[in-house]
């Protein structure tokens, strides 16, 4: 493909949003619209003053504008139902980078449901902690023939540009920039009858022009594609639907990689057929597709991985490419709806093989296995239970390329259980419980890897909801979980361990008053670890345990319409310990090395000023307390850390149809502490920005 | 009718999960190698020096134990610029977990430096903890064939229950190969390569 002919394309296509607008200098406008417009600016004008004022002089001048140059095209109404522009800009500014924005959004609804859209936006970004900047700019243009032919045609065109400049430690600059345009044209008919047949057909056709770079290489392409598609459908008895899909796509232009450029082509096909029913109780669907495609394409020399070679230096770095890829997917899914009984199946199966010519890859073979069954039904009018079981399993193997035989399987399975159980105790009292069980497992067919491995997690959760009385509530959590990680290969299994975390955690609410809500939550987790063959020689590893417990209490404070405050408070003990020794009757002994104290306080502030004007703040203290203890030695560190932050919000917006929008968020950020970096210590996190419609 | 099914289910639901005898692990064959060392996280540092050992074995479940729940991964330009189709935007623990089985299966040995040049890296107070590194890793591949990463990256650690975690990992950029001085991709390029496969 001729990069000129490329050129040419997009030239008209950027050039057609001049074209389209053109016969709107003798269009009408919509006038009931304005005038009703009018009237709400006019009213806002009443409320607002001289900003609403300005816009209602606009709109009132717009409209005469319009209504001078109105002209009747044949065929009746008005050409340019109406014309909307939105420009907005901003500034960002948070922790890590300031964004600047710009963005200007123009529509236009033409008569039969036609209509053009164009989008112009600028982004400039720069990074506070690193050297960096990023500038974007983009361009995009829409039209939708709507109902002027008789099928659905619609030209789009983008642009973006784009460029990234990074400083790493050494000083040296990486520039990564892109520029890329496309054009695209999409046609489609749908509802094509011949005899009980039902076909819809589509057509695309698309150029792509990029020139691009990345690490000092140049990666420029320009190519042609062109795709289409036909549906076809009937009713083959009722309530059962069959449906076949054809799609091929065919590319061709040429590629640009650092010092080489050369042809690219790819083509892709995809055919696929499904039944689709909804009979009685009964629903679902059963599809199968068949998909292939063959790319050719400059590419980098690439390993068995797929990773980019930037080692060796004697082999040559960039190799033209042939990638080949088929592949089946079946799925089915069925649904059964008795009454307060639901039944939900699905099952799936993929399965591809993917060559390359070049990269150190070769080829590759996957297949994936799904089920999912849910199951759930309720019972009289306090009870309901649910259950669902998941099964996935796949492997996928490799023959690198230049390798005789395939490396083996590596299998991937997963199983999983869950059951959930619902029942309303009395009026307020409600508990919920839910259990699941599931097994993980790697599989190295061959054992090509040690990596082989099993992990089985088991989950209780129950909870109790108890309303008492019209304000006070409370809630009691118990939540047990077990993990067993156990690596079956001798090479890995001396880390095998089953971990048992035990978590309670009571709360209340309580509203005082109107004015005065107060909560509390306790938690205690505790998790202990053993490892399965601590008691071998080669292992040595003891068991440990880890406790946590925390009390959190909130207060609310709503002094007046326009004041709140709240108030948390969070304490919490840690302590980790390990196994010293285990009894005769096999009583377990364990030894502190470490205890920690975190207390954090948190104030928050707000105040309504308006309608439009919030003011908040807040602050917030950690003290961090923490014993080491190494035999007799203690090791004590103390720790205290803060941040406080103060701002506004302010969200204003004048006039309805044609509107002036501003936005204003700001916060001015100090912290200080040990865990606080010098880029966190001091800053501004703020939103602006300013927009409007008209 | 409806009550004593939905007892029986119950029952048998509760015995099933509870007993544990849905599923079963396979048998494990005795350990001949040492352990891994991997303390438990009681700070950033300890769960940082876990990460690099899970690279240097290769030791996937370790790996795992150093992901937080509410894992993130942001990549840096290059990265996005390399692998456009990958979703970036959603990469959690559950994508970070696959990604590492898969990585550490497909591939000979890694040798890990997380702590290569250590530009911030204040204690954790509270429960929370930002660092600032450089880190490099040296991965030859299934074919021997070897290829570093060196990258700049923030990474943020979180008290999780118990344990420090990883909880945000941001690459900033790539940094220069620490002899030749030519340009090398951050471990994003790895995340990119497997998930894209």
């Amino acid at each position: 493909m001729s990069r000129n002919l490329v050129r040419a394309f997009l030239v008209l296509m950027l050039a057609a949003p001049g074209i389209w607008c053109l016969p709107s200098a003798l269009a009408q406008s919509d006038v009931d619209g304005e005038d009703e417009s009018g009237d709400a600016a006019a009213d806002t004008a009443g409320a607002y003053g001289g900003l609403a004022g300005l816009l209602s002089q606009l709109e009132d001048a717009e409209a005469d504008s319009l209504a001078a140059v109105a002209a009747e095209l044949p065929g009746g109404g008005p050409f340019l139902v109406s014309w909307t522009r939105e420009p907005a800009g901003g500034v960002r500014a948070e922790v890590r980078k300031i964004q600047y924005s710009g963005e200007l959004k123009n529509s236009f609804t033409l008569k039969r449901a036609s209509r053009i859209t164009e989008n112009l936006g600028y982004t400039y970004e720069t990074f506070r902690q690193q050297e960096k900047s990023i500038e974007k700019r983009d361009n995009t243009f829409r039209y939708q023939a709507g109902q002027f032919l008789p099928f659905t045609m619609s030209v789009s065109t983008d642009w973006h540009w784009s460029e990234d400049l990074t400083v790493n430690s050494l000083g040296l600059t990486n520039l990564t920039a892109r520029d890329t345009k496309n054009g695209n044209l999409q046609l489609s008919k749908q509802n094509i009858k011949t005899g009980f047949l039902n076909h819809k057909i589509s057509m695309n056709a698309r150029l792509d022009d990029q020139q691009g770079e990345s690490q000092n290489q140049r990666n420029d392409s320009s190519e042609g594609k062109f795709s289409g598609g036909l549906q076809t459908g009937f009713e083959a008895i009722e309530g059962v639907s069959i449906a076949s899909r054809v799609y091929g796509q065919t590319v061709s232009g040429e590629r640009a990689l650092g010092q080489v450029t050369n042809p690219s082509s790819a083509s892709t096909d995809t055919l696929g057929i499904g039944a689709y029913f909804e009979r009685g109780v009964l629903s679902g669907l059963f599809d199968v597709s068949f998909a292939s495609f063959e790319k050719r394409y400059l590419d980098y020399r690439r390993n068995a991985n797929g990773l980019i070679d930037t080692m060796d230096s004697d082999v040559e770095k960039i190799v033209q490419e042939l990638e080949q890829k088929d592949a089946i997917a079946l799925r089915w899914q069925g649904y059964v709806d008795i009454g307060r009984f639901h039944l939900k199946t699905e099952l799936g199966r993929k399965t591809d093989q993917h060559e390359y010519l070049n990269s150190g890859q070769g080829l590759k073979e996957r297949l994936e296995d799904t089920m999912k069954l849910s199951f759930g039904f309720a019972v009289g009018s306090s009870d309901s239970f649910s259950l669902r079981y998941e099964y996935k399993w796949r492997w996928d193997d490799q023959r690198l390329k230049g390798a005789a035989v395939f490396r083996g399987r590596q299998f991937d399975k997963t199983r999983d259980l869950h059951f959930q159980w619902n029942r309303q105790l009395f009026t307020n009292t409600s508990l919920t419980t839910k259990l699941h069980q599931g097994l993980a497992q790697s599989i190295a067919q061959f054992q090509y890897n040690d990596n082989d491995r099993d992990r089985l997690s088991s989950d209780f959760y129950t909870q109790i909801r108890s309303r008492l009385g019209e304000k006070f509530s409370t809630t009691m959590t118990f939540n047990a979980k077990r993990i067993e990680d156990m690596s079956i290969r001798s090479a890995r299994s001396s880390n095998n361990n089953v971990k048992d975390t035990f978590e309670v955690s009571p709360g209340y609410q309580w509203p005082l008053s109107d004015w005065l809500t107060l909560s509390q939550t306790y938690r205690m987790f505790i998790q202990f670890t053993d490892y399965v063959f601590s008691d071998l020689e080669a292992v040595k590893k003891d068991d440990d345990y880890n406790k946590r417990a925390s009390l959190l209490t909130k207060v609310g404070l709503t002094l007046s319409e326009r004041l709140s405050l709240s108030a948390s408070h969070e304490n919490n003990a840690k302590y980790d310990a390990e196994r010293t020794m285990t009894d005769a009757s096999g009583r377990r002994f364990y030894n502190r090395n470490q205890e920690q104290q975190v207390t954090k306080l948190d104030l928050t502030l707000k105040y309504v000023a308006t309608k439009w004007l919030t003011v908040e703040g807040a602050t917030n203290r950690t003290w961090d307390a923490t014993d080491s203890f190494r035999g007799t030695e203690v090791n004590t560190t103390d720790r205290d850390g803060g941040k406080f932050w103060l701002g506004c919000v302010l969200d204003k917006s004048v006039g309805k149809t044609k509107r002036f929008d501003v936005s204003f968020r700001v916060k001015k950020y100090r912290a200080y502490g040990p865990s606080v970096r010098e880029v966190n210590a001091d800053y501004w996190d703020a939103d602006i920005s300013v927009g409007g419609k008209f | 009718m409806q009550r004593i099914v939905a007892a029986v289910l119950l029952i048998a639901g509760l015995a099933l999960t509870l007993s544990g005898c849905l599923f079963e692990p396979r048998s494990v064959e005795s350990p001949l190698a040492g352990i891994i060392d991997l303390p438990f996280a009681v700070d950033a540092r300890t769960a940082w020096n876990n990460a690099q050992t899970s690279l240097d074995e290769t030791y996937s479940s370790g790996w795992e134990d150093v992901i937080g729940d509410n894992f993130v991964y942001v990549p840096d330009s290059d990265t996005r610029n390399a692998y456009p189709d990958v979703d970036w935007d959603n990469w959690n623990a559950e994508q970070e977990i696959e990604f590492a089985n898969r990585f550490f299966s497909n591939i000979s040995g890694i040798d890990a430096d997380l702590f290569d040049e250590e530009w911030e890296t204040p204690d954790g107070s509270g429960g929370q903890a930002e660092w600032e590194i450089t880190y490099l890793l040296e991965v030859t591949d299934q074919a021997q064939s070897v290829q570093l990463y060196r990258g700049r990256a923030i990474i943020h650690f979180f008290l999780e229950g118990n344990e420090w975690v990883v909880d945000r990992w941001e690459d900033l950029h790539g940094e220069p190969h620490p002899e030749t001085q030519a340009l090398l991709l951050t471990m994003g390029g790895i995340r990119g390569a497997f998930a894209s496969k």
